[in-house]
């Protein structure tokens, strides 16, 4: 038993570390890092490029790594990005930080090279020594692990406790305002705290490369587990946060042991069990019930009120946005119906991958466009779809078209139970809980047998209609158009309905909106089916293009980089779903066809900068779209009427 | 920019240097004017009343002076220096402290760890144990409390130390925003022994009120204002009259009419978020 206390108190060590900087920057800025594994994983890619690449002294690499680079980095991060999103709504924050999320690793790939077979080694160096303490074999590495967690923990309590740095971050967070009434700059202190947030990140970071393959997944999902325990400290409690870390830890290790070894089982909970303290953590949080918006709301004071308001001007440019949207549509159809006219096979074929994925892009213009939620689970829910569809279709041998529909179904419920878990707890919880549950689903249900199918997954082929056969080219890409078209009409329809101005209201002031009747949390519920829905039909038709239900090809990762392709081409409108499902199938095929082999991650980079950029000017690139159409508009009216059109007053800049 | 020491700064006694002065200040939130251009004199060692309605922009007059907003048109001189539009908490180093209407103490911190704060950027490092002595002697509640949590203090308590904090910073103006409100009878005059304590030790203030009388008594000088705009102005014995007509004039217009158009409603003002 202390064997694997001890080993838990390890693995537990590094979430602690990591869950202590995340915690620490979400206090002092209010700022939700999704990326703070991301600049773990740079830090230690960085360190393994000194230490191993270009044969420098460890500890000097490690030193110059996570005592001089991280915290510049977080210097950079901060009067880069994260100073200017003070004001910005919690939405923006998020596409912020899932932006780096995808954005950092593949430019650090991008720098240092993509290099999958990394054997790293540790401080301790290549035979790093052993020893056995309670009758527990533990290696140098280890024991850093250990020494250096409690380090942090006793250095960290010091210094909020006893450090005039301490006491400013206390301040600040307990009020910006009365800092800056006391002649604080809030700026500075949240400076700091980026700073020291990314040292322990880089810290986290280079522990973890001796005990786990430097690649990003594995990365990105350590320290994602981490968030079970900022979620148990309520993000705000750093002793918490600490504990919670190793409390995860153990936990974990503790499973091992009453879990029979070589089962599906072990394979599946282990790695999840983070996920499953996630979500029992925020049931017990769903019972107190009181969130800080919640709170904040009871004082009188809303958290949102004197923050740059983009979802009103959102709202108010949609307007003009979905008048103008109309005749795009029409052209839009007339182009996409004539796509085999003009194209080969093989773009064929990636159009109809683009809009397989454009059509799950549409669950996304529903939960986070409509709903003003962001959900990270969608590939997930796309993966159940899949799944599912691979079961009825074929191996029950049910007709498609119930199947898909069916399919659709079990997403939807997921969907709805989901949201159910989390929507009372705020955006926040939300986006954690639906990272929590796509994780959990990858771990415990993709893994089945059954539906794995051996790495291959189930075959999936297009139906037969009657006289047609939707396995043809040209004929499947018509179903996928059709489909796409069906379900884009759904969701147009919803943000002219009722139910569309309702939840435009909840967007753009939920606590007014609920004086007004409307429940806020029955319409994101029913956003998250509708959601849901779209989602699993979308990864049907997906699985529909590859022939196969294969689930690792709906890895949350994949969803994370899916949702910055939307967030930057506009989460709100369908067209910006349709463009962003096709630049995500075609743009990789353009790079891998015309630069080499190192250039391989530069779409993912492109699109995590792409969410960064839009978060730093949220209205600034739907605003871009708006001013570009008229512009082409204006153009073709020019050439239609050989006439020179007078410009239409469209005055914002387009974004960076 | 480092501050002098506070004996230079502090006026010696009968000096009326002009300290702060207001020239054709406005601000406006968007499209609605809440202070229409706006000027006053602060001499040292002088207190100032604004008086008027709700939503006659009282509130953002002090904002704007202390920098929590950006005026629109118009200029602050601070010592003959024009500080206009300069970031809140560099005037706060320069010694233009605000107490907003919810106090602005730090709720979830200690008593003490507020006055750490308080010191920390207006006073050198070694007159900061005899500047907390002072305020202690001055505030001896809060000397028997100084580990509980701010916001666990009584109103009456949590009034006194924001202005306990202004008085450790070691300011020389203190803008403050409606400091009876919410508070018992009792404890309203413990505030004004308060404040009439930090006006003889040097410091001038900008009063803002809803208590006619109450201020008028305090002030050495009063200005009216109604839908930001500056109504009435003078020493209170000469305005003293007409500002009570004004309020009873309004008041009764305010009950026949139901609802006055004050350009900006009540709970816009000082909300800190």
């Amino acid at each position: 038993m202390s064997a694997y206390i001890i080993s838990g108190l390890v693995l537990g060590s590094i979430y602690a570390i990591a869950a202590t900087g995340l915690v620490l920057t979400y206090k002092s800025s209010r700022v939700f890092n999704f990326g703070h594994g991301a600049i773990a994983f740079l830090i230690a890619r960085m360190y393994y490029q000194f230490a191993q690449v270009w044969h420098w002294n460890s500890w000097l690499s490690a030193i110059l790594t996570i005592f001089v680079f991280a915290p510049a980095f977080g210097v950079f991060l901060w009067g880069f990005l994260f100073r200017h999103l003070t004001n910005s709504s919690q939405i923006v924050r998020l596409v912020a930080t899932i932006g780096l999320f995808v954005a950092i690793p593949a430019i650090a790939e991008l720098i240092f090279g993509y290099d999958p077979t990394l054997n790293t080694l540790g401080l301790a160096g290549a035979n790093p020594p052993v020893y056995h303490v309670f009758g527990v074999t533990l290696n140098l590495d280890q024991v850093f692990v250990l020494g250096f967690a409690g380090v942090v923990a006793l250095a960290l309590g010091a210094m909020m406790r006893f450090t005039t740095f301490g006491l400013l971050i206390r301040a600040v967070v307990d009020s910006p305002t009365v800092s800056r009434l006391v002649g604080t700059d809030p700026q500075r202190v949240s400076m700091g705290a980026w700073a020291l947030g990314a040292t322990l990140a880089g810290l986290a970071g280079v522990l973890l490369t001796p005990l786990v393959t430097l690649d990003v997944d594995s990365f990105n999902v350590l320290l994602v587990a981490s968030f079970a325990a900022v979620v148990l400290a309520r993000m705000e409690n750093l002793p918490l946060a600490f504990v919670g870390g190793l409390v995860v830890g153990v936990i974990q290790q503790i499973v091992t042991k009453f879990v029979p070894a070589d089962s599906v089982a072990l394979k599946g909970i282990v790695p999840s069990m983070p996920f499953i303290l996630l979500v029992i953590f925020l049931f017990f949080w769903g019972s107190a019930r009181e969130t800080v918006g919640s709170r904040a709301a009871a004082m009188g004071v809303n958290p949102d009120a004197e923050k740059e308001d983009i979802t009103t001007t959102t709202v108010r440019r949609q307007r003009s946005f979905l008048r103008s949207l109309t005749p795009i549509a029409v052209w839009g159809v007339i182009l996409a119906v004539a796509v085999p006219l003009y194209m080969n096979s093989f773009w064929l074929g990636l159009f109809s991958e683009g809009l397989a994925t454009a059509t799950i892009f549409l669950s996304f213009t529903v939960i986070s466009g409509q709903a003003g939620v962001i959900s990270l689970g969608q590939s997930a829910l796309a993966g159940v779809g899949a799944i599912a569809v691979g079961q009825f279709a074929t191996a029950f041998g049910w007709p498609m078209l119930p199947s898909v529909i069916l399919a659709g179904g079990c997403a939807a419920v997921l969907g709805v139970l989901v949201a159910v878990i989390s929507v009372r707890l705020g955006d926040l919880y939300v986006a954690l809980t639906t990272l929590g549950m796509g994780l959990l689903l990858e771990n415990m249900v993709y893994t089945i047998g059954r539906f794995d199918n051996f790495s291959i997954g189930v075959s999936v082929t297009p139906p037969k209609l009657g006289p047609i056969d939707f396995s043809g080219k040209n004929t499947f890409y018509f179903l996928l158009l059709g489909v796409f078209c069906v379900l884009a009409l759904v969701v147009w329809n919803l943000k002219r309905s009722s139910t569309g101005l309702e939840l435009a209201a909840m967007r753009s002031d939920p606590v007014r909106a609920t004086t007004l009747g409307i429940r806020p949390w029955r319409l994101k519920i029913f956003a998250f089916g509708l959601a849901a829905f779209i989602a699993g039909v979308g990864g049907c038709m997906l699985a529909m293009y590859q022939f196969r239900a294969l689930p690792e090809n709906f890895a949350t990762t994949i969803g994370l980089v899916w949702f910055a392709v939307v967030a930057t081409l506009g989460l709100r409108s369908i067209a910006a779903a349709l463009v962003a499902g096709l630049t995500f199938a075609v743009f990789p095929q353009i790079i891998s066809d015309h630069l080499s082999q190192t250039f391989q991650t530069l779409p993912t980079a492109l699109f995590g900068l792409g969410a960064i950029a839009v978060a730093r000017h949220p209205d600034g690139v739907v605003a871009m779209h708006v001013q570009q159409y008229k512009w082409v508009k204006r153009k073709l009216s020019g050439l239609r009427h050989r006439a020179p059109s007078v410009p239409d007053g469209v005055t914002e800049a387009p974004a960076a | 920019m480092q501050r002098n020491a506070a004996d230079d700064r502090r006026p010696q006694g009968g000096q009326t240097d002009t300290l702060l002065e207001v020239r054709g200040l406005s601000v406006a939130y968007g499209a609605a004017p809440a202070v229409t251009r706006v000027s006053f004199e602060l001499p040292a060692g002088k207190a100032v009343v604004v008086l008027g309605p709700n939503g006659a922009g009282k509130s953002s007059l002090a904002r704007a002076i202390t920098g929590l907003v950006k005026p629109t048109e118009g200029s602050v001189l601070f010592c003959g220096e024009d500080v206009t539009g300069m970031a809140a908490h560099k005037l706060a180093r320069r010694g233009i402290s605000l107490v907003p209407e919810d106090r602005g103490i730090f709720r979830g911190l200690s008593v003490m760890d507020n006055l750490r704060m308080a010191l920390r950027n207006g006073v050198a490092r070694n007159r900061r144990e005899a500047s907390l002595d002072k305020v202690l002697t001055l505030f001896p509640v809060l000397g028997s409390r100084r580990r509980q949590i701010a916001g666990t203090l009584s109103g009456g308590e949590q009034q006194m130390l924001a202005l306990a904090r202004v008085m450790a910073g070691e300011a020389r103006v203190l803008v403050v925003d409606e400091p009876s409100l919410g508070l018992a009878p009792q404890l309203v005059d413990r505030v004004y022994e308060a404040l009439s304590a930090l006006r003889a030790s040097g410091l001038s203030l900008l009063l803002i009120e809803q208590f006619v009388e109450r201020a008028l008594d305090f002030g050495d000088d009063a200005c009216l204002l109604s839908h930001g705009r500056v109504e009435l102005h003078g020493p209170p014995s000469e305005v003293r009259d007409d500002i009570l007509k004004s309020y009873l004039g309004r008041a009764e217009e305010a009950g026949a009419t139901a609802s006055a158009p004050d350009g900006l409603p009540a709970g816009v003002n000082l909300q800190t978020a």
